[in-house]
């Protein structure tokens, strides 16, 4: 019983390592082929549209909501012993390096991540990878480079986007609940602001973007089986894009504050 | 030429290939034979360096596929085309930009002669109208989808064509299309072919040389006329599709050594 334990966990560890060094070697793969960034242009564009645009109505509303609840917390816990007009500050230290990339970037775990990994695994399993590959197309270069540097462009716009959306959110909730007016709610939020927070966001949603295609990617490309092998190639790319990025928001978060 | 060395391969421990050795000479049109698991598949994918073997050779055009890098590889593969068993278009592009793309990325012609070679290439195959061209592989009936991946693997001008299973899935006028094809292009333009199949019609329309594997072994060689006369029990069994033979189901196979282990 405590053998088939250690073996267990020796095998989950090794399958982990090999997964972790898959990837990396993947990432460093495709960080090379940026070489190729201005011959192959179209296809970085065609990616960040598809991760970008496609993405924004969901990310908007994400952002708004977030702003709102964050908003009516803030009141909610602390109005007894704080002044309304710090709502607005409250909100955006919560939103700009904690809720805004973290619930994006899980949203878009889901959004992107999930439909990147079942189209690349569907050309996986349907021999479309292996077609480029005999016709010396490297797939990387075609597929897995634009995807994960689109994504890294893409995701922090997206962040800044919801980080915006999410202030003016909170600040209908402050107005139309609390009567706390335009100046009152932004007015504080000069003082407070700190360039810090906007690096903090940035590396952390850049990361995020990274994770999210990465894990997408890879995932994807190493899918075996049929239709049952891209479902559970889109679950596995969620579940482990959602834990890297609460993991990686944790250690990002101590290691630059 | 492709010649294949005392090829082994195995996989988590199962041997697929024993010391395989066969040559497929230029211009010749070789077709391998065997059942499905017998290694046809693992074969094609050594002479393409997908996998590399864990014993032996693989030449392909003078070079050593098994020691080559990928950036060794990739000019290489430049010579070789090949038809997937399910064609595998590019879903997300129509008819011409799957034939098209390689030409672009590897600027095989110049950019403006693109079009034109598209074109010659759908019309070999018989799908030189217009409308073909633009439109969406799910929009292809399974003959055409093969016909277009045939399309697409002759436009970059490949000295080397390799054929997975080319008729499988296919009415039998729509196979010997196919077959035809295939024939023609390997008199006419003068490639060196290596096809799988199952297909014994197909294999003796298009192959001027047999090879059959037989639990990844090179167990026959010879012209089509030597393998209708074969004697060899396996040969003969699986030519003729007979139940009965030394050639058993895997379900029999398994049952036998469950049986013999009890």
């Amino acid at each position: 019983m405590l053998k088939q334990s250690i073996r267990g966990i020796g095998a989950s560890t090794i399958s982990g390592l090999t997964a972790f060094g898959g990837a990396m070697i993947l990432f460093g793969k495709a960080l090379a082929n940026l070489r190729n960034l201005v011959k192959d242009a179209h296809l970085y564009f065609e990616q960040a549209r598809n991760i970008g645009v496609a993405s924004l109505p969901l990310v908007l509303l994400i952002g708004a909501f977030t702003g709102m609840v964050s908003t009516w917390q803030a009141n909610y816990t602390a109005g007894n012993i704080m002044p309304l007009k710090y709502l607005g500050v409250a909100t955006f230290k919560a939103v700009i390096v904690e809720l805004g990339p973290v619930l994006s970037g899980l949203v878009l775990a889901g959004r992107v991540g999930s439909s990147l990994s079942a189209e690349l695994g569907t050309m996986k399993i349907t021999e479309q990878v292996d077609a480029l590959e005999v016709l010396a197309i490297d797939p990387v270069r075609y597929l897995v480079a634009p995807r994960l540097i689109a994504g890294m462009v893409m995701v922090p716009i997206l962040v800044i986007l919801a980080v915006f959306i999410s202030m003016f959110g909170g600040f209908l909730v402050a107005n139309t609940f609390m009567g706390v007016g335009f100046e009152t709610y932004f007015g504080e939020i000069p003082i407070f602001f700190k360039m810090k927070d906007v690096q903090v966001m940035l590396v952390k949603s850049i990361a995020f973007g990274a994770i999210i295609c990465l894990v997408g990617a890879w995932v994807g490309m190493n899918a075996r089986g049929g239709a049952e092998g891209v479902g559970e190639a889109t679950i596995k790319s969620f579940v482990a894009s959602a834990l890297l990025i609460l993991f990686s928001d944790f250690f990002l978060g101590t290691l630059m504050f | 030429m492709i010649s294949m060395r005392g090829v082994a391969k195995s996989f988590r421990g199962m041997p697929v290939l024993r010391n395989v050795t066969f040559d497929v000479n230029e211009g010749e049109s070789v077709v391998l034979l065997g059942r499905s698991g017998s290694g046809k598949s693992v074969t094609l994918r050594n002479i393409l360096g997908i996998i590399k073997p864990d014993q032996g050779k693989v030449i392909v055009d003078n070079q050593n596929v098994s020691e080559l890098d990928l950036d060794e590889l990739y000019p290489l593969r430049r010579k070789i085309g090949m038809l997937f068993q399910n064609a595998a278009l590019w879903d997300s592009m129509n008819v011409y930009e799957n034939v098209a793309l390689a030409l672009q990325h590897h600027a095989v012609v110049p950019r403006r002669e693109i079009p034109a070679r598209v074109k010659e290439c759908l019309t070999l195959v018989g799908l030189g109208e217009d409308s073909i061209a633009k439109r969406m592989p799910s929009e292809l009936s399974g003959g055409m989808k093969k016909r277009v991946g045939l399309a697409r693997a002759i436009a970059v001008f490949p000295k080397y064509m390799l054929y997975d299973e080319p008729t499988t899935g296919l009415d039998p006028i729509m196979a010997s299309i196919i077959d035809k094809l295939i024939r023609e292009l390997n008199t006419s333009l003068k490639v060196t072919s290596l096809t799988i199949t199952h297909d014994m019609n197909s294999a003796f329309t298009i192959a001027d040389r047999i090879v059959m594997l037989h639990r990844g072994e090179i167990i026959f060689s010879g012209s089509v006329d030597e393998v209708k006369n074969s004697d060899d029990p396996v040969v003969h069994q699986f030519i003729h599709g007979d139940p009965d033979g030394p050639i058993k189901p895997i379900y029999t196979d398994h049952y036998e050594k469950r049986q013999a282990h009890q």
